[in-house]
């Protein structure tokens, strides 16, 4: 008898290893899966000509930190680009233009989304590479 | 008949020379007389002339790599290049750090606001690679951007009134009110010519 509890005793342990590293292995999934749906970026658009006054909108999430554009004057003059963000309600964040071709904008919102445009006053369209926003 | 032959191939060479050197001469006084290069490609002494910087903030080792791929540029070279070119700058206390590409543009990251690295030190207005706008609730918008060691002074006028504009560093900043519809700016070069833009800010 005592030789049967003990050896359900013994089978007990290696159980119980198992179920924990079973949730062990769980909770990490959820974790990375967790993460993964926090950390977010997105090209909302690229490689293609912006007339003046064309504008791009990213998906809205949360915690959006990060809006980058890339674009060139292959069509000439010195044509403007702008970034901005914008929430669900209140008053968007002002644009930041550039001609240089880069434009890098760190602000930062807790729940909103990115866009990029093409400055209304430019003379010539603009080639933009990407507009790109992210969260991380 | 053959010397006359002559005489015409000669003619017709010395005729050649002639307006090749006359078109020659015409390009140079159009560059004498024309804007400034294009960018900043005049030079950018500062990120020679300062100091290495020998701790970087992680959002700014962040920028660091990411314009270093960005730009081609190796990032253990990007990363002993870095210079503080400004310190505790406007609203938001920024600083702003820069290094140079593999190109040879300036890039830059002024912390918590923007940041730029052009393909190409010839990108934009002569003599200024600008960012402008970028305002936010409680901070007002900046017209800032690399200077190059060929100018001299920036105007800016926002809502037809004059915004002082300090440079140091190569680095130029200077703040406004986010309500601003547009902005004047002209950038004033050494050899006393003058690049002007003007800027939409409500796009």
């Amino acid at each position: 008898m005592s030789a049967v509890r003990s050896s359900r005793r013994a089978s007990a342990g290696p159980r119980i290893g198992r179920r924990f590293l079973a949730l062990l292995a769980v909770a990490c999934v959820a974790g990375i899966s967790a993460t993964a749906a926090l950390a977010w970026s997105q090209y909302y658009e690229q490689n293609t000509s912006f007339s003046a006054g064309d504008l791009r909108t990213s998906a809205y999430n949360s915690g959006v930190d990060q809006n980058k554009v890339n674009f060139s004057n292959i069509f000439g003059g010195l044509p403007q680009m702008g970034t901005r963000l914008i929430s669900g309600g209140g008053s968007p964040y002002t644009w930041t233009w550039s001609n240089t071709g880069s434009i890098e904008d760190y602000r930062s919102i807790s729940y909103g989304a990115a866009q990029c445009m093409a400055n209304s006053g430019n003379g010539y369209a603009v080639y933009v590479s990407f507009c790109w926003a992210a969260n991380f | 008949m053959q010397l006359l032959k002559s005489k015409w191939i000669v003619l017709i060479g010395s005729l050649l020379v002639a307006i090749t050197a006359g078109t020659t001469v015409v390009i140079a006084v159009g560059n004498a007389g024309s804007e400034p290069p294009s960018g900043v490609s005049t030079g950018v002494s500062s990120l020679d002339r300062l100091p290495a910087v020998s701790n970087l903030p992680p959002k700014v080792q962040a920028w660091l790599t990411y314009d270093s791929t960005l730009s081609g540029t190796d990032p253990t070279q990007a990363r002993a290049s870095v210079r503080r070119l400004r310190s505790t700058l406007g609203t938001t206390q920024s600083d702003v750090y820069a290094f140079r590409s593999r190109s040879g543009a300036t890039c830059y990251l002024i912390t918590g606001r923007t940041g730029s690295c052009p393909q190409d030190a010839s990108r934009g207005t002569p003599g200024f690679q600008w960012t402008i706008g970028g305002g936010y609730p409680g901070v007002p918008s900046a017209l800032a951007g690399v200077v190059a060691d060929d100018v001299s002074a920036i105007e800016l006028t926002v809502d037809g009134k004059d915004v002082p504009v300090s440079i140091e560093n190569n680095f130029a900043f200077a703040e406004f009110p986010t309500t601003a519809q547009r902005a004047d700016v002209s950038v004033r070069h050494v050899s006393g010519a003058v690049s002007s833009f003007n800027v939409n800010l409500q796009g």
